[in-house]
């Protein structure tokens, strides 16, 4: 049994990189000439400071008294300072101290604050409160007085300042860290592992802390570079190695008192210092900046299908009645494959159309389309979309923007998305109206209440004066169908209305939806994946598979005499029967996935995936007229309705054998051994 | 072991020992007066699965469903009430424990996207519970891809990573990793409702498939009937906490007494546009309340604000669960509910 790569049968709507494609061999973020560098750089002068002794030119008090605050020279690479000391020789010479006591800073922050963050975020609210209090006093400290306190009574003794400093700074990595074990710890795979017995050292280990790994690396090469600055400003004060030991700190000031005379003297350790500073911030902008490389957006540019829609202009529809008149529609990634090919479908006035599909066939693009809303990088290459006979394909952005809201509206699956947050009911429906229907402050309030009372909110007053988040998902959803309605559309795009609301809630939307096209003549496009919502409130229906529409007519004699396999299997996979009938043994399936774009084979694209494939089903053909008005796009349509034939459910135990559930089987070159029904 | 009689008299089975059984499960959320005074997130529920049972649990958003999931696999402590598998309390029984003593009890979760760390190869994944159950290295792999293959997918995905998988396969992977110890009893939270029509029923057939291969009991958390109808021989509907009604999964979608399953059932649409059309009439004419428009009176049914048939009683008096031809409902008015 043959199978496909796995990664070929990959959602792609939710995953965009397989990490099979990740390369090899160098970390990423060494891949980026910031990372590089802060990498390089630190591991050099780290290498350099801890072998000064063996390869300095000079001895770090030896005085050249003949070549003081020189430039740099043969005898004297980076120059002098006043007594005639060799700078290259005590810049290396001072550099241990500070790259490895802001390393401890780093090792004693994160050693508290990460382990604590974790038990925090283990063992719930009431040990994360003591732990929390406790960091607050922590944080509560004045750091810089504690240290020089600290100075006051044990000396100067960089390593262990640091450390106490280290210990201070925790419960700042404390607070970062717990919220984002807090989150990993949400994961189900977290949930998955405990309910497998996993105990709570491994949890953290294998589970929550590899998802944290990004955080801590960026905060600990930052926090790295703010150690470097503080030690490098203790020795400035004067709190670090006594003369003639060296020091970054020291040598700066010593340097400032030259700034004049010898302007020299800053260069060496000041650039040294704040290189190997920006080494650890470049670092760690290169670990954390995983997320941003995904390509920068491309300005959309006005894409060749436009050109030439605008250049055949406004069209008279086929259709006289037709509001809205789709042909041969064409949506591509631009410089990528296309996402929706040869779409056609018309929609008169105060009717309902379904787009309905599995995800990643081309429905939420082909509705996106008509309101010229698709992603950056993705535009409509080809077709027509003629709104009351206005070429939309051809229409500047700003006239389409005209027409958004006014003409057209659209609700989405998550209401939310609709509403701002920040704003009352009232405010949100209060400005589209103004703007829209010129209407006064007063007037578009009385507007909003009797819009919110269309549909079916009962007590409009007290919505209008709340905000989103007081509402219930069914309320939200209301209140965006009266967003909509706020510039009279003539046609309303609902992306899947009632996908995320229970059913009794979607059912009540549905009415709501139904009254509104019944009292106002509103045309509606409906894009669902349930043949059950379809069945409830379209009149017309267009199956979509792999970007292409399949089959489509009316819904009644698409969904009670499917014609196009793909139709069939859907309407078989679907658990909701009617009352008279019996629930199934089984029910049937497709096996495999929705081909992505690019990958779509040619002639028809479910061959793979289908039942009554042949060989002749390779090659291109044509739709074929069906359900009166309709279509499909099946090659063996006649011969599967004249042998009567079903999409079979698989036998039982089918699923369990090895490939069931990934095979998209190449293609047969002869009948398919398992065809249900007819040869 | 015997368990004491229950307050509510919710098992329909009687012969052989329950493989898991539920008692009078109270769960709150949070601590001190505030949440005392809210109402509980789950409110007194009772049912039992028998060996090789597929009990159904079914309820809209907030209703608890996912909640006694948790509560039975000991992610949520419940506040009252006890859980026993094969007639051993484990109410209490700390995880770790749970793993050594009861390998028996395995989940999988909705979502397929989070529950699989996309950091650990699939292989890495299914190991896991067999080595803390003292499976050596080389026999839990090869467990491991005998168990990809018993869900359909081939042995050699142990070497890939969730990423490479679509989400029917991953689901297909959070399955072999419950089935991989060989438990007696999965609890199901909302295993298809992440997934694509085909891709659900792949995964329902499969589970149906399996269970029937092996005699597992499955705890099916749902908010579809029509799945729960699919797989399920009983269900147990479920409104803010409480048990409405229960029964034969059949009696309960296609005889409802509840007015709430009467709801629920009338309106989950099916794909035929004239059958489809007499449900919304006849939904329509129940006269069913909106959704979360007011608060339901603590003492008496948590369906008042929306029920057609509620009078005073049912405001002052929490309806027990009763006995009424096949199921048993939680309704003062049950003999009132239209027959459909």
């Amino acid at each position: 049994m043959s199978v496909l790569p796995l990664d070929a049968a990959d959602d792609v709507a939710t995953e965009p990189v397989p990490p099979a494609q990740r390369r090899r061999g160098l970390p990423y973020f060494l891949r980026r000439p910031g990372g590089l560098f802060g990498a390089v750089w630190l591991v050099f002068m780290l290498a350099a400071s801890l072998t000064a002794s063996l390869w300095r030119p000079y001895e770090v008090a030896e005085q050249d008294l003949a070549n003081r605050l020189a430039l740099p020279s043969g005898a004297h690479l980076l120059g002098t300072d006043p007594l005639g000391r060799d700078l290259l020789s005590r810049i290396f010479s001072a550099g241990a101290e500070p790259l490895l006591a802001a390393a401890v800073t780093v090792l004693v922050a994160f050693g508290i604050g990460l382990p604590l963050a974790l038990i925090a975020a283990e063992r719930g609210r009431r040990v994360e409160r003591v732990i929390s209090r406790v960091t607050e006093v922590f944080l509560a400290l004045p750091a810089t007085i504690l240290l020089l306190a600290v100075i006051g009574v044990i000396g100067v003794r960089t390593f262990i300042i640091m450390a106490i400093l280290g210990v201070l700074i925790s419960a700042a990595v404390y607070r970062v860290m717990l919220g984002v074990a807090q989150s990993v710890r949400q994961r189900l795979y977290v949930d998955a592992a405990r309910v497998n017995g996993l105990g709570s050292l491994r949890v953290n280990l294998v589970h929550v802390l590899p998802s944290m790994a990004t955080v801590v690396a960026v905060q600990a090469a930052q926090l790295y570079g703010i150690g470097l600055l503080i030690v490098a400003g203790l020795a400035f004060l004067g709190f670090g190695p006594a003369e003639p030991a060296p020091s970054w700190g020291f040598m700066i000031q010593d340097a400032s008192s030259y700034v004049f005379n010898a302007p020299w003297l800053l260069v060496p350790t000041g650039l040294v210092l704040a290189l190997t500073v920006v080494a650890a911030n470049e670092l760690a902008d290169a670990i954390a900046g995983k997320a941003s490389i995904a390509r920068t957006p491309t300005r959309r540019k006005r894409p060749l299908a436009r050109a030439i829609a605008a250049a055949r202009g406004d069209a008279a529809p086929a259709d006289p009645a037709a509001i809205l008149e789709v042909r041969d529609l064409d949506v591509s990634v631009d410089d990528g494959p296309a996402l929706v090919t040869g779409v056609s479908f018309t929609l008169r006035p105060g009717r309902v159309l379904g787009l309905v599909g599995e995800s990643g066939c081309g429905k939420t693009m082909t509705a996106r389309s008509l309101m010229g809303l698709l992603p950056d990088g993705v535009s409509v290459s080809g077709g027509s979309i003629l709104w009351q006979g206005r070429e939309l394909v051809a229409l500047p952005d700003k006239e389409l923007t005209a027409i958004r809201g006014r003409e057209i509206a659209m609700i989405s699956q998550e209401p939310m998305v609709a509403l701002d947050p920040m704003f009352s009911i009232a405010y949100q429906l209060v400005q589209p109206l103004r703007r829209i229907r010129g209407a006064g402050k007063a007037e578009a309030r009385t507007i909003a209440a009797e819009l919110l009372r269309q549909v079916g909110i009962v007590d409009a007053e007290r919505v209008l004066k709340s905000y989103p988040h007081e509402l219930s998902g069914g309320m939200a959803q209301r209140v965006a169908i009266a967003l909509a309605l706020t510039g009279e559309p003539k046609l309303l795009i609902a992306d899947e209305p009632t996908t995320a609301l229970d059913v009794t809630v979607q059912a009540e939307i549905l009415s709501l939806l139904r009254a509104l096209v019944r009292d106002t003549g509103l045309s509606v496009v409906i894009v669902s994946h349930d043949l059950g919502v379809v069945a409830d409130i379209c009149d017309d229906v267009a199956v979509m598979y792999a970007g292409a529409v399949v089959e489509d007519g009316s819904a009644v004699a698409v969904l009670d005499e499917p014609a196009h396999p793909y139709t069939m299997a859907l309407l078989g996979a679907n658990p909701h029967v009617p009352d008279g009938e019996p629930v199934p043994e089984r029910l049937a399936s497709i096996p495999g996935t929705v081909p992505p774009p690019g990958s779509w084979p040619t002639g028809c694209r479910f061959a793979g995936r289908c039942q009554f494939v042949q060989e002749k089903c390779t090659v291109p053909f044509p739709a074929l007229p069906a359900h009166g008005a309709g279509s499909v796009l099946c090659v063996r349509v006649d011969e599967i309705a004249r042998a009567g034939a079903t999409w079979e459910a698989d036998d039982i135990g089918a699923e369990v054998a090895p490939g069931a559930g990934l095979t998209a089987e190449p293609i047969a070159t002869e009948p398919a051994a398992t065809a249900g029904g007819i040869r | 072991m015997t368990a004491p009689a229950p307050a509510t008299p919710v098992a329909l089975g009687t012969g052989p020992a329950p493989a898991l059984e539920i008692r009078d499960l109270v769960v709150r959320y949070g601590r001190g007066r505030k949440a005392r005074q809210a109402p509980p997130a789950i409110d007194g529920v009772s049912f039992d699965i028998m060996p090789g049972e597929t009990l159904g649990l079914v309820g809209e958003s907030g209703s608890g469903k996912s909640t006694i999931g948790k509560a039975v696999l000991g992610l949520q402590p419940p506040t009252a009430g006890t859980v026993r598998l094969h007639g051993q309390d484990i109410t209490h029984m700390p995880l770790k424990q749970r793993s050594r003593q009861v390998a028996d009890l395995r989940v999988v979760f909705q979502d397929p996207y989070s529950s699989l760390n996309p950091a650990r190869t699939i292989g890495k994944t299914l190991v896991e519970p067999l080595r803390l159950m003292g499976v050596t290295g080389r026999e839990a792999l090869a467990k491991a891809r005998s168990g990809l293959e018993s869900v359909g997918l081939p042995g050699d995905a142990v070497d890939r990573y969730p990423a490479q998988f679509s989400g029917g396969q991953r689901q297909r992977i959070a399955i072999a990793r419950a089935l991989v110890c060989d438990p007696k009893v999965v609890v199901l939270d909302e295993p298809v409702s992440a997934l694509d029509l085909s891709t659900q029923a792949q995964v329902l057939n499969l589970l149906a498939d399996l269970r029937d291969q092996r005699g597992l009991a499955f705890l099916f958390i749902a908010h579809d009937l029509g799945v729960v109808r699919f797989l399920s021989q009983r269900t147990v509907v479920l409104y803010r906490g409480q048990v409405m009604e229960t029964g034969p999964v059949d009696a309960v979608a296609l005889a409802p007494r509840h007015p709430y399953t009467v709801a629920l059932t009338s309106a989950a649409p099916v794909p035929r546009p004239a059958e489809q059309a007499a449900r919304r009439a006849a939904r329509e004419a129940l006269g069913m309340g909106t959704a979360g428009t007011a608060q339901a009176s603590a003492t008496g049914c948590p369906f008042v604000p929306r029920c057609p048939l509620s009078t005073d009683v049912c405001v002052e008096q929490r309806p027990p669960l009763r006995r009424l031809d096949a199921t048993l409902a939680a309704c003062h008015h049950a003999e009132r509910v239209p027959a459909r």
